[in-house]
């Protein structure tokens, strides 16, 4: 079953020149530090958080997300903070292409591969790392510091293991965020 | 309610297996291959439709491989596994093959699993080991080891992020924090159970290698093995040592020298009585029941099952297991012994060498917008199905359905064929357009220039044709199982799912039509010879599912 058409209303999204598509009702703080890889779709509501960023001076990407990659609604995107010596402090995350983020989620994950097809109401836990070719169900709750090797298929909660994606999902992930961005993403 | 002699088998398939609809599943052909018996697949057997037990030959695209040799598709279970590497999920570690049996399988690092959760444990460190006043507040922010100072005096502990379970619970505590598995090794050896395995190992062990002492086994065994037995024992002489240093042979080795032994144990009665040292497993009934009807302090059948050693019945008893190792696989047809996937060795890497998948050589079949609202029974709806050509050639799709099957004469049918009758379907299917060419599949850019194509030059019963893909109309109609089995009782609150099988034919058309019309450019050459393997194929034929909704009948 192919996913239906999703149409959008121009004035509601903001373009950039390397074709990210932003919601305006979208909370997005600290733009300077968040980086976007290009056709990139944030939703409507979807919030993400490149002010909370490392104690010191200096510019730093706080959030580095790559291309084609998809927020649905009311994401939270919030790079992971832990107290290591003493000192409170919050680290970069990093997502990179062809990543899914289904409505609702909310992810304070360090790092996220390529073909990553995260469900609707999932939380991924502080410093979690995600690997390539993965998929994480609906409602999943993984723990802090998991580490999902690729090829998983995680749910639950805490998530675990639940079956293996065959070897063609790097295609399958790859052809369904470029479809939906040139294809179904279209005007009103 | 299943005992009822031939009962809605639609019903029976839907509910053995729930396929979350709508979806297209792809029946692997190798049932039929089995059946036949032969090397090719036979008219016959490609053209029987998918039956009501066939479900566990249906499966999604992505999930089917593809063998050249054979030029067939081959699903998950026709494939032969071997173990390519082994890796531990958690530090993402490969693992020596030849260290993998000596740590059982498990990490022998510093990867733990929560026994209560199954979560991954962080280790934590603490100034002071005041157990109880540790427990409340541990998390991984709790007191930090001071950098350089008197780290002698810091213990370590395990903490579950996800249940806050921690490892002094059961009193576990680490001087180091690294290497925390050869810590635990004293510890696990001196299990009561562990030690009991041993005792037995050596008892029998003893008694074995006298048997070995004795001399050669005798060359002339008949049974399973027989044939490297005799090239281990007689013929040619080989030791058993040799035969072991052969992966695939190891098992035999070592069997063939057990079995002869056990029968030798078996005529000379010599074996002594064994008596435990250690007094084990005799769990107090009494103190089970009193722990049952404390249900809090009782393990789940889940979380005995992930305790391997005692299948520990308390809580308190339950201790941090090693993480399981997680394998990277190759697969081979099993009818040619052809490789079709072959990954990377490295861990961490997630490309093949060699990866051969339906998807690049039979068109995806998928359901289009719009889609139906709502089935109803008795009400016909119009389907778009959509066609996509992976092929660098242009194909040709025949299509046919099962519904001539429908309504033959069941009388003389016994149940046994009512059985293996082909899967009815609830619908009643007319394909509209059931011959069609799908273009062939080009690079991205090279489809800007042409449009789809005009929707009045289109030929009847083909919604839309653009690119690699043609969608076509099917014309589906629900029909009420009721009239078609009368005899079954009447109220049953199964949801039906509307599903039809259908036989599709993928001719494909030779490289002269399109070379003809297409300017060959500098990319065109270059993509080619990028993909070898999307090369022209024979014609190929499969059965597809497609699963519309449900209905309640």
């Amino acid at each position: 079953m192919e996913d239906p058409p999703c149409v959008y209303d121009r004035s509601e999204y903001i373009e950039t020149d390397t074709g990210n598509k932003v919601s305006r009702y979208s909370v997005i703080c600290g733009s300077q530090n968040i980086v976007l890889g290009g056709k990139t779709v944030i939703q409507r509501d979807c919030m993400v958080r490149g002010d909370l960023r490392r104690t010191g001076a200096g510019h730093a990407v706080v959030v580095a997300i790559g291309r084609y990659c998809f927020l649905g609604e009311r994401c939270v995107v919030r790079p992971p903070c832990k107290t290591y010596k003493g000192q409170f402090n919050y680290y970069p995350m990093k997502i990179a292409d062809h990543v899914f983020i289904g409505e609702d989620s909310v992810i304070e994950a360090a790092q996220i591969g390529s073909y990553v097809h995260i469900g609707k109401n999932c939380i991924i836990g502080r410093f979690a790392i995600i690997k390539d070719c993965c998929r994480i169900l609906d409602g999943a709750v993984v723990p802090p510091n998991a580490v999902i090797p690729s090829f998983s298929v995680y749910g639950g909660n805490p998530a675990r293991l639940v079956d293996e994606l065959p070897e063609s999902i790097q295609e399958v992930y790859e052809q369904h965020s470029k479809e939906f961005f040139e294809e179904k993403f279209v005007l009103a | 309610m299943s005992l009822s002699p031939a009962p809605s088998s639609t019903a029976a398939w839907a509910e053995a297996a729930r396929i979350p609809v709508p979806f297209v599943y792809y029946q692997c052909p190798c049932r039929n291959l089995r059946a036949s018996q032969g090397d090719v697949l036979s008219f016959d057997s490609l053209t029987q439709p998918p039956q009501g037990a066939d479900i566990l030959t249906l499966f999604p695209l992505p999930r089917l491989y593809f063998c050249q040799e054979c030029a067939r598709m081959c699903c998950p279970l026709c494939v032969a596994e071997e173990i390519a590497c082994y890796y531990c999920p958690n530090c993402l570690f490969e693992v020596p093959t030849a260290s993998v049996k000596a740590e059982r399988n498990r990490c022998g690092r510093n990867c733990f699993e929560c026994p209560v959760c199954e979560n991954t444990l962080s280790v934590v460190s603490m100034v002071e080991p005041t157990p109880l006043a540790g427990a409340g507040g541990a998390g991984p922010a709790a007191i930090p080891a001071s950098p350089g100072g008197s780290s002698s005096n810091n213990t370590h502990y395990l903490t579950c992020g996800a249940c806050r379970w921690d490892s002094l619970e059961v009193g576990l505590q680490f001087e180091r924090p690294t290497g925390l598995a050869s810590q635990l090794q004293p510890h696990e050896d001196a299990r009561k159970d562990a030690i009991e395995f041993e005792n037995l190992r050596q008892h029998f062990e003893k008694f074995l290698k006298s048997k070995d002492a004795n001399g050669p086994t005798p060359a002339s065994h008949v049974g399973a093995g027989g044939l490297l037995r005799g090239l281990s024992g007689g013929g040619l002489n080989l030791p058993p040592s040799l035969l072991a240093t052969i992966p695939g042979l190891a098992s035999f080795a070592s069997m063939s020298r057990r079995s002869s032994t056990l029968r030798a144990i078996r005529a000379e009665h010599k074996l002594e009585a064994y008596s435990s040292s250690v007094d084990l497993l005799k769990a107090d009934d009494a103190d089970r029941e009193s722990a049952v009807v404390l249900s809090t302090s009782v393990t789940s059948l889940q979380q005995r099952l992930h305790q391997p050693n005692d299948h520990a019945v308390h809580k308190t008893a339950l201790y941090p297991q090693r993480i399981q190792l997680r394998t990277k696989r190759s697969k081979r047809c099993r009818k040619c012994d052809h490789i079709v996937v072959k990954p990377e060795h490295k861990a961490q890497s997630t490309r093949f060498s060699i990866k051969m998948m339906a998807s690049n050589h039979v068109p995806s079949i998928t359901l289009a917008h719009p889609f139906p609202d709502k089935l109803e029974w008795d009400v016909p709806v119009r389907v778009i199905v959509r066609f996509t050509n992976p092929l660098d050639v242009p194909i040709q799709v025949a299509l046919a359905t099962a519904q001539s099957t429908i309504g033959t004469a069941t009388a003389d049918r016994t149940s046994q064929d009512l059985q293996n009758e082909p899967e009815e379907g609830n619908c009643q299917i007319t394909l509209l357009a059931p011959n069609f060419v799908v273009d062939a599949a080009r690079d991205i850019w090279d489809y800007d220039d042409d449009a789809a194509t005009p929707a009045a030059t289109l030929p009847v019963a083909v919604h839309q044709k653009a690119r690699n893909f043609c969608c076509v109309y099917v014309q589906v109609t629900p029909k009420r199982p009721g009239s078609r089995q009368p005899s079954s009782e009447p109220a049953r609150f199964v949801v039906e799912t509307i599903k039809f099988s259908m036989l599709v034919h993928v001719q494909p058309l030779g490289h002269e039509q399109t070379s003809s019309t297409e300017v060959p450019g500098p990319e065109e050459t270059a993509g080619t010879a990028a993909k070898p393997d999307k090369k022209a194929a024979g014609p190929l034929s499969c059965w597809v599912v497609i699963g519309l909704g449900d209905l309640i009948p």
